[in-house]
């Protein structure tokens, strides 16, 4: 019987341990950005302006189609080689009106392309417009962006500067969030993609495989786009990535160009944030399942098999379960053997004080123009009581010391029960803090739903509120839930700083 | 399909030295994060065991 709860203790320990995994390979991740120097693909690179047609779909966005047409016109690209086809879904605004007057005001750059009968999706949307970019010869290029994305003028140069290799399938750019004035949601979106997006897609380079094009700003050679059968896929939620992992299948490149900026506007509530990252994380389950032959069977062909990107597509994939596993071990061992819970944790928060440290510290220094608007949410990302937790582990003297005088002050004395109280806490707490992102979705929904959702995400902490997303994702892809294109609103308030 | 046509860039290369400058100074950023990291070890270590 012993031995059975000494197994047990082990196995808990292990599980704790394992939780610590994501952690290393964000830490890994990390650390390829520094490699990205080596893996960059210039030397191949030269002046190349290919006839490029620009795909839009646009399903009511009159508040934002027109601005962005205005910015495309203001690209450095010669305007002889440059097509805006703005794909219109059956809107039911003021969008085809928009459109129109841009075709006018720039004859033989804007064009309109109508579809009687829409709400098919946006992979649908975009399919009517490749038939009609494909049917002729002009185009060398397609970039597919989204209908709010604003370029900056040398982005696409930028970008179409790649493709003078013929080896080169696909090129994304790095997508900011530009909404201004923002808010703390936005502020922790834009600190998000300096992770996500400059240092995620920077260190796939380094490995030599990409996980997704950016949605907003992807880059094709007629050729790459011909051999992924000129068609998006239109039977998940995650069309950018199918795309993505079509083309290196097909033994052609994709590339991250850092230094091609293009601006966003992302969700400033918590509900249009849940609205659109389940849309994300179901449509990464669906690819994981899609690619069931590709992960960790390395091709000779492409990389998306090597054990360097599975393990950062599965740490990411998979993170909610190794928090609730972690969780539940160490409350399962607090029960049975305090000393050993304390141990394990002790293993589990050291990682996490190193990662915290290292990828804060490292992000803000990849794009310190974000970070002077952001790093307030960088420094929250894990949320505040976490960061409490992690302070505690780095100043367990002083800390202690001002939980004696605070319980003191409200005349409690710190007993050992006090402490185990504390700690308990602290082992549930990394699952509850998932809890917390229900609670600010909820919360949002409320007269005081201004104050209580951003009080709920700054002490739950935005990582938490994705991780929690992408559980009610799990939830609903498994339970086999309606696969609907729920389009993010867009209201035009992105704005590049100048 | 004719090919691309190609423009006169005079500031390509200078614009590919600072690119590729900036990408070389992320491994500097990098090594300063790390050195962060050991800082604080260090620290509590050296403090509270």
């Amino acid at each position: 019987m012993n031995q059975l709860v000494d197994g047990l203790k082990w196995v808990l320990v292990a599980f704790v341990v394992i939780g610590a995994v994501p952690l290393l390979v964000a830490n890994y991740q990390f650390l390829l950005v520094a490699l990205h120097f080596s893996k960059l693909h210039y030397a191949k690179c030269r002046p190349w302006f290919p006839r490029t047609a620009i795909l839009i779909p646009a399903w009511n966005e009159h508040a934002v189609i027109g601005a962005s047409i205005d910015r495309l016109m203001k690209l450095e690209y010669p305007l002889d080689s440059l097509r805006i086809y703005v794909v219109d879904d059956a809107s039911t605004d003021a969008t085809p009106q928009v459109i129109q007057g841009k075709a006018a005001e720039y004859p033989g750059n804007v064009f309109h392309l109508r579809r009687d009968k829409g709400g098919e999706g946006k992979a649908a949307t975009l399919n009517h417009g490749l038939d009609i970019i494909l049917a002729d010869d002009w185009m060398q290029a397609v970039l597919i962006m989204d209908a709010d994305v604003i370029y900056e003028a040398s982005s696409l140069r930028k970008m179409t500067r790649h493709l003078a290799d013929p080896q080169i399938g696909s090129v994304t750019a790095y997508i900011k969030e530009g909404s201004q004035p923002g808010n703390y949601l936005t502020r922790f979106i834009g600190y998000e993609y300096i992770t996500a997006q400059a240092a995620a897609r920077r260190s796939q380079d380094v490995i030599g495989a990409i996980a997704c094009l950016a949605g907003g700003a992807q880059l094709h050679s007629r050729a790459n786009i011909e051999t992924v059968g000129g068609r998006i896929d239109t039977g998940t939620l995650a069309e950018d990535t199918v795309t993505t992992f079509k083309t290196q299948q097909a033994g052609r490149t994709v590339v991250f160009e850092p230094h091609a900026t293009v601006w966003a506007e992302e969700p400033g509530s918590v509900l249009g944030l849940w609205k659109q990252r389940v849309r994300w994380a179901r449509g990464n389950v669906q690819v994981t399942g899609m690619f069931k032959g590709v992960w960790f069977r390395p091709q000779v062909n492409n990389r998306l098999g090597s054990l360097s990107f599975g393990l950062l597509w599965f740490s990411l994939l998979l993170l909610p379960v190794f928090m609730i596993l972690a969780s539940a071990s160490l409350v399962t061992l607090y029960f049975v053997d305090y000393e050993l819970a304390w141990v394990a944790f002790h293993i589990l928060w050291l990682t996490n004080v190193i990662t915290y440290v290292f990828i804060t510290s490292f992000a803000l220094l990849i794009d310190p123009a974000t970070a002077r608007r952001t790093w307030v949410q960088a420094v929250l990302f894990p949320g505040a009581v976490n960061v409490l937790i992690l302070l505690a582990a780095i100043l367990p003297g002083p800390l202690g010391w001002v939980s004696h005088e605070l319980l003191h002050s409200a005349g409690f004395a710190m007993t050992d029960g006090w402490v185990r109280g504390i700690v308990l806490f602290t082992y549930i707490w990394l699952t509850a803090c998932m809890g917390v992102a229900f609670l600010a979705k909820a919360a949002e929904k409320t007269r005081l739903g201004r104050f209580l959702a951003p009080a709920c995400v700054y002490i739950g902490g935005y990582g938490p509120l994705l991780c929690a997303i992408t559980t009610a994702a799990y939830i609903k892809e498994f339970r086999g839930a309606e696969q609907r294109w729920d389009k993010t609103e867009k209201t035009g308030k992105v704005a590049v700083p100048q | 399909v004719s090919d691309p046509r190609e423009e006169p860039a005079p500031s390509f290369e200078d614009e590919i030295r600072v690119t590729v400058r900036y990408e070389r100074g992320l491994a500097v950023k990098a090594l300063f994060s790390i050195a962060l990291v050991a800082a604080v070890l260090a620290f509590r270590v050296y403090f509270f065991g």
